[in-house]
């Protein structure tokens, strides 16, 4: 049938402003399918490898230290089948044009042991010299500062310098994604990366001869983790054990797990929604177009068409539409899936995570958009098969038109004018299709307001914690506690100190009935000058003298809320004690525990001590960075924190973030733009003739135009407003998502981005009405008004 | 000569608020190769006649028989191959597909058949050649009905329905229409069936169909048919 395929193809052409927002808006859907299945398939694949070869253990064990020898007491448990140990160390870099917060994770292992748990890939520069205080880098942190083999740089431990040389990079499978203890939103190699270096050279440069903080085990084939957890536990607990995960709760693998599954779960839905926008914009096109075409439809019936071969022709209209969309996205996508692997590549440190085309995801999506685009253009031309031909050939019965029930409230409609209520009635005529551009348009606003508030939510998250919360210029970081009086004098003796406070970080387990949970309670001095407590983000919360502010989401652990008895218990307590809950604070980040800090000493029976004080500097630059470095070096000072450093950190991580609201707005515009301009189109096809004839009375263009802006103005702003409660639900759904231990997304929409994306639903607006409007002053009047409809 | 289309007592109601009785109990026979003039005023159910014989619609009761096949126990499938094969029609408004060119409007029909007619060769034959490529929007009026016949005829069916095929055309251009017509009856021995409500044609036909509100009232036979020259309107 070459002729209908010809007909096929000219009906696309005539229509080809609707058609490419259709295939536009399928192939943004199949690129992000493409790209999704794509990136998360490499990133999944090459976890796979790189734990099959270098040997990813099955349970994870960290105590405060433990002689090496002991591990042989590990092996007796009967799930267990290989254990291994080694020291782990955190240390500061000394790079003083970076701020200071530089941390390398210094791990011990054994170069020769190839039948080790976790095993070292080195992948650039020469082996490890024994006993030498070289180290293999992690490639992140190399690149970031430029280092190569051989090249050597200082780290602060204790308080003293010490020379590193690089030896070459390594990757391990137990630091793919790398977090500081502190917790981050994301891993940043520059500032935070692992570096290898032999046992005995990591004993040496400690002191720490002879002990392990960092157990790895393998289990049996068959063997169930959680009674090994239990046993392995006993065994710890007098080294005083911090944690024992599985492999599946190992928190590098964890976080790579929560990429892969979280990206699996978008990786349908996302395209979905587009591809659903594009099959309801061709059924309504197809739903005209046979109406249209219905005495061609008829004469081809009189011909001996059959209605297989007529239905078939138009569902090929959606079905060559679909396929066009998805071979676009299918190309966009196999780029997208490119950048998508290149920026995994900066935060999970695989090797050979490699950028996979497959070809499978072309074909997936091709039957992802097509066979939906085929069912809608089905539908929309179903009506083909009823239409007998003799009948077919005689003018459609017209549709009923009835009275609104708004224009019996006369004070409404009698001002709204003609326009208005020619408009009115136009919208109600066919509201099956004002109803796909009020939830096309919402969704569309939704999603630009979503984005819009990104800012506003990094601000409630990070920002405002850094900006206005804390008032310190370094946080500094003690190895052991010490009493509070002697710190904070010490610290103001120091040149270049305006104020300081002590802090003191006590790890304690709550309880409360059934319910316990294990935290940290940061012991605040009483009206801090230096530190405010923020409540959602924004809030100040005093901080009271008594009792204990809880972060929301231990309290929700726990069961309680303010005015409740809660138990404490910590190792420097031989009974539980007590204290009373005063407040709950929502924290979007971290989840820090408050008390005032002599409270804290008191309840735990230790003073008035401090683990960390908050300083703030005045003076020049020069006394500044003397005080700093004074600080580092200082004995007993673990690490020093620089507030502005972290500031510029976040603004540096948050920095790509730009591109992508602006690709999401794109988006956003263009599907509002896509939903009203096919609707649009179609109403007017529909209401060629009615145009027609308003314009041979002697009706505008303009006048036209009026009328058409009014009524899909009308239907935007509508679904502006349907969008708010839209807007709200999909911050909720994203919260519940990707809510952490770590954080939680603020449910925050910003005012300010209202404004943004009803601006932006404007230009889709003003867009779509000027692409109308080369069809309104187009209309040939002459051929329209002789055409028998 | 052989039956080519039978009918007894075809009757066609349009239900509705008022039952609309279109065709009432015609029963005839036509005759290969014949030229069937069928004239009546509006309303008198000339076109439901028509879409009942070309299988575009069906009768509410009686018969119709298209060599002895039954076409009122037709199921869809059979009506389709039924317009396919035996049947080309001709409308009033030619009914071209705005999208295609002349000569795809006929090769589309020619598709639809195992062994249709050469399309170059009638449209030369049509003296529409150097409009082949023409889309019936550059086409006058008259051009179109003759593609429109062409379109009808490249599936070389045995019967020819036009209804009104001079309806919509000046004198002159719907006498060339008419002379198409009756060469293809003449020259390749088509049965044509020509609905009008312009009496001076009737004088075209071998037999003339006389409607009146839904009864073929009369039927009469001209000895003699005149060539469309002879007519005057």
């Amino acid at each position: 049938m070459v002729m209908l395929w010809r007909k096929l193809l000219r009906d696309l052409r005539e229509n080809w402003g609707a058609n490419l927002a259709c295939v536009l808006v399928i192939a943004m859907g199949i690129m992000a399918f493409n790209a999704f299945h794509m990136a998360v398939d490499n990133l999944d694949s090459a976890r796979q490898r790189f734990y099959e070869s270098c040997r990813f253990a099955d349970g994870f064990a960290t105590v405060k230290q433990m002689p090496v020898n002991r591990l042989s007491r590990l092996e007796e448990i009967p799930g267990i089948d290989q254990v291994q140990g080694h020291l782990r160390q955190d240390v500061t870099v000394y790079m003083p044009e970076w701020g200071q917060n530089l941390t390398l994770r210094l791990v011990g292992f054994e170069p020769e042991d190839t039948m080790g748990l976790n095993r070292v890939l080195q992948s650039q520069g020469a082996g490890l010299q024994e006993g030498s205080e070289e180290v293999l880098l992690g490639v992140g942190f190399a690149k970031a500062h430029g280092l190569k083999a051989g090249d050597a740089f200082d780290i602060i431990y204790q308080g003293e310098k010490h020379a590193l040389t690089m030896a070459g990079t390594g990757q391990s499978p137990e630091f793919v994604y790398l977090v500081p203890d502190s917790g981050a939103m994301f891993s940043d190699a520059a500032r935070f990366d692992v570096a290898f270096m032999t046992r005995e050279a990591l004993e040496d440069l400690t002191g720490q001869e002879g002990l392990v903080n960092e157990i790895a085990f393998t289990l049996r084939p068959g063997a169930n983790f959680e009674q090994v957890k239990n046993q392995a536990a006993e065994i710890l607990e007098p080294y005083e054990l911090y944690s024992i995960v599985s492999a599946k709760d190992q928190i590098s693998n964890f976080m790579l797990d929560q990429e892969i599954t979280g990206v699996n779960a978008t990786s349908n839905s996302i395209p979905a929604i587009f591809i659903a926008i594009a099959a309801f914009i061709l059924y309504l096109m197809l739903r005209r177009m046979v109406e249209q075409q219905r005495v061609q439809i008829g004469t081809m019936k009189a011909f001996g068409f059959g209605n297989t071969q007529i239905i078939l022709h138009y569902s090929m209209y959606g079905t060559l539409i679909g396929a066009a969309g998805a071979l676009a996205g299918s190309i966009a996508g196999i780029l997208a899936s490119g950048a998508m692997t290149d920026m995994y590549k900066l935060y999970f440190n695989l090797p050979d995570l490699v950028n996979i085309i497959s070809f499978r995801y072309g074909l997936y999506g091709l039957a992802f958009a097509a066979l939906p685009c085929l069912g809608a253009a089905f539908l929309g031309a179903r009506s083909v098969l009823r239409l007998e031909p003799a009948q077919a050939m005689l003018p459609a019965t017209p549709k009923r038109t009835r009275r609104l029930l708004i224009e019996r409230v006369k004070v409404i409609w009698e001002p709204l004018g003609m326009m208005g209520r020619m408009a009115l009635r136009n919208m109600f005529r066919n509201p099956g299709r004002s109803l796909f551009t009020l939830v096309g348009t919402s969704m569309a606003f939704s999603l630009m307001w979503f984005i819009f508030s990104y800012n506003l939510m990094i601000d409630l998250m990070i920002m405002n914690q850094l900006e206005d919360a804390q008032r310190f210029d370094f946080k500094v970081t003690l190895n052991q506690s010490a009493p509070a009086r002697e710190l904070e004098d010490a610290l103001q003796r120091l040149e270049g100190t305006e104020a300081a406070e002590p802090l003191m970080y006590a790890a304690v387990t709550l309880r409360r009935g059934p319910y316990s949970e294990e935290t940290a309670i940061t012991g605040l001095p009483y009206q801090s000058e230096l530190f405010s407590i923020l409540d959602k983000g924004e809030e100040i919360l005093p901080l009271p003298p008594e009792g204990l502010v809880l972060s929301k989401s231990v309290a929700d652990k726990l069961h309680t809320k303010a005015g409740q008895l809660i138990y404490l218990e910590s190792p420097y307590l031989t009974d539980p004690a007590q204290v009373y809950v005063t407040a709950v604070v929502e924290q979007y980040f971290g989840m820090e525990n408050f008390m005032a800090r002599e409270r804290l000493g008191q309840l735990l029976g230790i003073g008035d001590a401090a683990s960390a004080a908050m300083v703030r500097t005045s003076g020049d630059r020069e006394t500044v960075d003397r005080l700093e470095e004074k600080l580092l070096l200082a004995k007993g000072v673990a690490g020093v924190e620089n507030k502005a450093a972290m500031e510029k950190m976040y603004k540096d991580l948050m920095a790509p973030m730009n591109s992508i609201i602006f690709a999401m707005t794109l988006v956003g515009v263009f599907t509002a733009f896509a939903v009203i301009y096919s609707t649009g189109t179609v109403s007017l096809s529909e209401r060629q003739r009615e145009i027609s004839s308003s314009k041979v009375l002697g009706m505008t263009d303009g006048e036209i135009m009026t009328l058409l802006i009014l009524e899909n103005g009308i239907l935007s702003f509508l679904g502006g407003l349907l969008g708010v409660p839209l807007t709200k639900a999909l911050m909720l759904t994203m919260q519940k998502k990707f809510a952490t231990e770590l954080y939680s997304l603020p449910a925050q929409l910003d005012p300010v981005g209202l404004i943004y994306s009803l601006t932006c639903l404007g230009v889709a607006l003003v867009l779509s009405m000027l692409a109308m409007m080369r069809r309104v002053r187009s209309l040939d009047l002459v051929v329209v008004l002789k055409t028998r409809e | 000569m052989a039956v080519i289309l039978r009918s007894e007592d075809l009757t066609k109601i349009y239900e509705g608020e008022v039952s609309v009785v279109a065709l009432n109990s015609a029963s005839f026979e036509i005759q290969e190769g014949e030229f069937i003039v069928v004239l009546g005023p509006s309303g008198s159910g000339k076109s439901t006649l028509l879409n009942i014989l070309g299988g575009m619609d069906r009768p509410t009761s009686g018969k119709l028989y298209y060599r002895d096949k039954p076409i009122h126990e037709a199921t869809a499938r059979q009506l389709t191959l039924y317009r396919r094969k035996a049947v080309g029609f001709v409308f009033q408004f030619y009914n071209l597909l705005p999208n295609l060119t002349a000569s795809e409007n006929i090769r589309l029909a020619a598709e639809l058949v195992e062994k249709p007619m050469d399309v170059k060769a009638l449209l030369d034959d049509l003296e529409l050649g150097e409009k082949a490529d023409n889309f019936p929007a550059q086409l006058s009026g008259g051009q179109q009905q003759r593609i429109a016949i062409a379109r009808a005829a490249v599936k070389n069916p045995d019967i020819l329905l036009c209804d009104e095929p001079t309806g919509a055309l000046d004198f002159a251009t719907g006498l060339q229409v008419l002379k198409l017509l009756q060469e293809l009856n003449k020259k390749m021995g088509k049965t044509v069936m020509i609905i009008t409500h312009n009496q001076s044609m009737a004088a075209m036909g071998n037999r003339v169909f006389h409607l009146k509100d839904g009864r073929i009232e009369q039927i009469t036979v001209n000895e003699k048919p005149v060539d469309p020259e002879e007519i005057v309107w």
